[in-house]
């Protein structure tokens, strides 16, 4: 299991979450809810070690993770896949996929990334920048996949998507937390991320204001408060 | 054709040199977002560690070879990575500010170890002749100098095409913290890089003293715009097309020495080509081709004073009656407090551009130089003192103007760069011809009448010091202060509330020009005559080093500056303090460059925070660890 | 001059190749507070920047008080009455509250005369403290204005960076995502102050905005984007209403959500 206790974190002087935890169990998808600057993105950050936390603490199977450092929390399987699009763009398609593969291995890295993403077996020369916005979030995700990670973090996958696009990219996702790797997922299409979620972590101004699962939702006070936030009354 | 051959042979061994260095500086300026004033003073300390190890020492050069191009290299490669760490975060000015610190520290270091004369510097590689095209001879030399530079232009377009860390390299380049969180330390990388690109500055820098065959502090220092130069033709960005862009300077430089062997207009031209080049592809290149690498980040605003307005008026009561009495103080000390107060228009000046204005000059001696220049000739038309001296103000405005153009066009690093081009080219082109300075290079520009002696003349220069202070306080309260403030803070904002901020622009850099002319002016005057050499172009580094170094407020910092810069080396015994001084200058900037964005404070905060942690023991994060405030979801599961 | 405010049509963007704003055609007229709504990344900034002539439009014209201002600098369109704030604020940290407000309004005084920008006309002086004044009251910052903004909150800053605009005095405003970042009392005084502009001052408002519940408060029309090309334009209850926008941008709870938001408003 993958948590977050306690998390403290911000930028300079802006304070960003407060005191936040959560816990990813193994096998399991959560989705991460929250209003535009709900602090989502932050918790990511420090999740895959981009931020450090002012305080609190990432903890793996129970022991709190010495090492926080981006690179060294790969190495402990959890694998990001950042807001935007996680690739190198001046990078031709291979080069992307070779430079996530452990040494020695690039050949079948690249072969695993083709099955799961046929397109992306077209493209394979082609500087990754250049490719449609579709193809390059494929390539993002097939960059985290072929690492075999134990979590994976996803910011906001489907955003400036064509809906199409974001069924095949849940497709994929649904079939990946099928096959045992547990996903954090942020993700503006709410309905969405429920559909696959086995829980669901709100945030609220940088504090977390419902944990628990998605059924819980329907209806309760919890969902007209979240959307409430989410949708920006008073 | 023949007769163009040979300087060819040498044009091309040249540009090989320029070539390697630029390749060095454009793969670390990539990799880690911060570009290295100092790239050309890391290859004069090489070069002159492998003249002390072979021509000194009489060590064979192979070994000289591997010990200060590879393992000085090396060591110094990763020395940089760390500097470059600590000025990540630093807004763009502090970085430039950071390199030159560096490259003034070295420079410094140098001239304390073998002073500033040019040596002698047999060529190591053999000169024997190996074939020769229509008579003139190749020799062993300039092929393993082609050589090198070719194969290692070849050996870096195959280490990033074919081998890991080239990727990781071209990874790194592309986004930083993604390939951090793809596995591989950026960190890492860069340290690789920076080691390589070392290499590279340290292989030119003992081939140029080869092909120079002398070893000399700032020439080798200046290597650096040669590889500016390259660097520029590529865009700053292409490692082949910078050798390519190597090659072609060395080969111009050629060509046009030869060619001033018929025009004499065109002598010393030659040497200024890669200035010329890095001022011209500056101002030609489109600008949305020149991107600042690195993380932008906005400087942070001077805090407001601590003093209340009394404590202020106490303090330059105290600091105007000081300056008063001064010159029966100090005695025969005197010249040296002149000197000093003659400087202070000149900082002010500067200050007007980097703390006002948040732009960045590195030709400032370059306006003193032509105020100067323009005061001499108009003393001898017969022009009254002060009228002189406010017509050299106003006579300097247009090299101002000339400046203000790419100001408008480039900002940060790139303005630098222009500026630097721009003042190095007014020092070896302009300087030296007569019209500027005279035969001689003695201009006579006598003090006024009646104020001769040093003391009279020490008034004066306060009257001056005085008005420039009351010009800068004047500014910054009105109108112009404020639209400088918010040029510097948010550019973009102020232009869509209405603001033609080019305005804003071409008008601080006049004033700055005008007032750095009158400093020039009252320079010269000090000493009764004057030539370009007073005028060094690197000086105007040493300047923007002092001045940060002198503290974050215009006017205190334009006070104190001249006088670290002059009148506390001269205070001391030793005639090498003076140098000291400058490491101490160079280093000093390093740090508060490094420390200007508040990382300093951070750094002593996070101390605190682990000594507090280490005294309350565990105990208080073990609590924080076993009592999570909200059950995790799914934790029962 | 005539009373269109600004008129958008044809607008395309490209950055290299990719095409960020598609055909967008919009109309904001002074005294209306128009909308601008579309998922993360749909080209909304974008269309802004063009509008501010901050990016060069390939094709299209953008058009202010009926004069074509397409090529025309950001000063120049500032000058003819467009101000604007920004998703990021772009405050003057080493100026004071004060002096950020007013030079909302000495920047256009400034314009492009070099004697204008080396000081106030004494004439003017008056003018800029009272439009100062009058800008920090509407926004309720007055308290604030012997303040750094590095030392604000976030919505404090926001209402900096409109009280800016305000004393600038322009016809027509640009709101890029102005209540991010603000609580809830700082959203309904941010509300208040939209008001007071459009219904008492007859400035027109174009807005960017992703708190919906603003959007469809203070709202009179609404054009929504995606894919930086414009899909559905109407009055807020249609935008609720329209499948097109459900579809591609809201899903299907958060706008029943929102048309009972709206209902209760």
């Amino acid at each position: 299991m993958f948590e977050l206790r306690r998390i403290t974190a911000g930028y300079g002087a802006t304070t960003v979450l407060r005191d936040v935890s959560l816990a990813v169990p193994d096998g399991s998808v959560v989705a991460l809810l929250g209003a535009n600057g709900a602090g989502k993105t932050t918790l990511l950050r420090v999740a895959s070690g981009l931020l450090q936390p002012t305080s609190g603490q990432l903890v793996i199977d129970g022991t709190p993770v010495e090492d926080t450092a981006p690179h060294a929390l790969v190495r402990q399987g959890i694998c990001l896949v950042p807001e935007g699009r996680g690739i190198f763009r001046s990078l031709t398609v291979r080069e992307n996929l070779a430079l996530q593969a452990r040494k020695g291995t690039e050949g079948d890295a690249i072969a695993r990334a083709v099955e799961a993403f046929p397109r992306l077996g077209e493209r394979l020369g082609q500087a990754a920048g250049t490719m449609s916005g579709g193809e390059q979030q494929m390539l993002a995700l097939a960059r985290a996949y072929i690492q075999s990670p134990r979590v994976v973090l996803l910011d906001e996958v489907s955003m400036g998507l064509a809906p199409k696009v974001v069924d095949e990219i849940f497709t994929f996702l649904a079939g990946l937390a099928a096959s045992g790797t547990s996903l954090l997922l942020v993700e503006q299409y709410v309905t969405r991320a429920l559909e696959v979620a086995d829980y669901v972590s709100m945030l609220h101004k940088g504090q977390l204001a419902f944990a628990g699962e998605p059924a819980e939702l329907a209806g309760t006070d919890v969902f007209a408060t979240y959307v409430g936030a989410a949708v920006g009354s008073h | 054709m023949k007769e163009y051959l040979p300087f060819l042979v040498f044009g091309v061994t040249a540009g090989a040199v320029y070539g390697i260095s630029a390749m060095g500086l454009v793969l670390t300026y990539k990799t880690s977002g911060l570009f290295n004033f100092g790239h050309g003073a890391v290859s004069a300390m090489a070069a002159f560690l492998f003249y002390t190890l072979h021509v000194q020492h009489g060590l064979a050069w192979p070994v000289a070879a591997l010990i200060a191009v590879l393992g000085f290299g090396v060591v110094v490669g990763l020395i940089l990575e760390r500097f470059a760490a600590a000025l990540a975060e630093v807004a763009v000015t502090y970085k430039i500010v950071g390199t030159i610190g560096l490259l003034v520290a070295i420079r410094a270091v140098i001239v304390l170890l073998y002073g500033e004369e040019a040596r002698v510097f047999t060529p190591f590689l053999p000169q024997a002749k190996v074939f020769s095209i229509q008579g003139v001879s190749v020799s062993v030399e300039n092929l393993i100098t082609l050589g090198l530079g070719a194969g290692a232009a070849l050996g870096l377009f195959f280490l990033f095409r074919a081998t890991r860390l080239g990727l990781a390299v071209r990874a790194v380049v592309d986004d930083a913290a993604l390939l951090d969180v793809t596995g591989e330390n950026p960190t890492r990388v860069r340290r690789h890089a920076w080691m390589l690109g070392t290499i590279f500055a340290t292989a030119s820098g003992v081939l140029f003293a080869s092909v120079q065959q002398q070893v000399q502090v700032d020439v080798l220092a200046l290597l650096i715009v040669q590889a500016f130069g390259a660097a520029a033709l590529a865009r700053f960005t292409s490692l082949p097309g910078s050798f390519v862009g190597g090659l072609v300077i060395g080969m111009a430089q050629a060509l046009i020495s030869k060619e001033a062997t018929r025009m004499p207009a065109l002598v010393g031209l030659d040497l200024n080509i890669p200035f010329l080049v890095l001022f011209v592809v500056l101002l030609v290149i489109p600008k949305g081709r020149l991107v600042d690498l690195g993380r932008q980040v906005k400087a942070r605003a001077a805090p407001p004073s601590r003093l209340s307005a009394r404590q202020r008026g106490t303090v330059w009561a105290l600091s105007l009656a000081g300056a008063v009495i001064l010159p029966h103080v100090v005695g025969a000390r005197l010249a040296l407090w002149n000197t000093a107060l003659s400087q202070v228009v000149l900082f002010l000046s500067l200050g007007l551009l980097v703390r006002l204005s948040g732009q960045i000059s590195l030709c400032h001696v370059g306006f003193a130089a032509a105020g100067a220049a323009a005061f001499g000739h108009l003393l001898a038309w017969g022009l009254p003192w002060p009228v002189a001296l406010l017509l050299a103000g106003i006579g300097t405005v247009p090299v101002g103007l000339l400046i203000a153009v790419p100001a408008i066009r480039l900002s940060g690093l790139y303005l630098g760069l222009a500026t630097l081009g721009f003042g190095i080219f007014l020092a070896q082109f302009f300087y030296t011809k007569s019209y500027v300075f005279g035969v001689g290079q003695q201009l006579a520009t006598p003090r006024p009448a009646g104020f001769t002696s040093d003391v009279r003349y020490y008034y004066v220069l306060l009257a001056l010091a005085l008005a420039g202070t009351l010009v800068v306080v004047v500014v910054e309260r009105s109108r112009l202060g404020r639209l400088l403030r918010g040029l510097a803070d948010a550019p973009v904002a102020l232009s869509t509330l209405g603001a033609n901020t080019n305005v804003s622009l071409v008008l601080v850099f006049c004033l700055s020009a005008a007032m750095a002319g009158v400093s020039g002016a009252a320079f010269a005057s000090l000493f009764g005559r004057v030539g370009g050499f007073s005028f060094p172009a690197t000086q105007s580094l040493t300047l923007l080093a002092v001045l940060v170094v002198a503290g974050p407020r215009i006017v205190p910092a334009a006070f104190l500056a001249p006088v670290l810069l002059f009148v506390v080396p001269g205070y001391a015994a030793n005639p090498h303090i003076a140098d000291a001084l400058q490491v101490g200058f160079g280093l000093t900037a390093v740090v508060v460059s490094a420390a200007s964005q508040g990382s300093l404070d951070a750094w002593f905060a996070r101390r605190a925070l682990q000594a507090r942690e280490r005294l309350v023991g565990p105990a208080a994060r073990r609590t924080s660890v076993h009592q999570p405030g909200l059950a995790p979801i799914g934790g029962a599961r | 001059m005539n009373d269109d405010g600004l008129v958008v049509s044809g607008l395309v963007v490209r950055y290299g190749g990719l095409v960020a704003v598609d055909g967008v055609n919009l109309t904001a007229p002074p005294g209306r507070v128009t909308g601008l709504i579309g998922p993360n990344g749909a080209g909304k900034t974008t269309t802004f920047n063009a509008c501010s002539g901050l990016v060069r439009p390939a094709a299209g014209r953008v058009q202010l008080f009926g004069s074509d201002v397409t090529s025309a600098s950001p000063p120049a369109r500032a000058q003819r009455g467009l101000g604007r704030t920004f998703q990021r604020m772009e405050l003057f940290d080493s100026l004071l509250v004060r002096e950020n407000v007013a030079l909302g309004r000495e920047a256009g005084l400034a314009g492009s005369r070099p004697w204008h920008h080396l000081r106030a006309r004494h004439a003017d002086r008056g003018a800029i403290r009272a439009a100062t004044d009058d800008a920090l009251e509407l926004c309720g910052i007055s308290h604030l204005a012997d303040r750094r903004p590095a030392d604000l909150s976030t919505g404090q800053r926001r209402l900096v960076e409109l009280a800016r605009v305000v004393a600038g005095g322009f016809r027509l405003l640009l709101l890029d995502e102005p209540s991010s970042g603000l609580d809830h009392t700082e959203t309904d005084r941010f509300g208040d102050v939209l008001r007071t502009l459009v219904e008492e001052r007859g400035t027109g408002l174009l807005i960017v905005e992703h708190d919906m519940a603003l959007v469809m408060r203070v709202c009179h029309y609404v054009y929504v984007l995606d894919f930086g090309r414009p899909i559905f334009e109407g009055e807020p209850a249609e935008v609720v209403a329209s499948d097109v926008v459900r579809a591609a941008y809201l899903g299907d709870e958060t706008a029943e959500l929102m048309e009972m938001e709206a209902g209760l408003v």
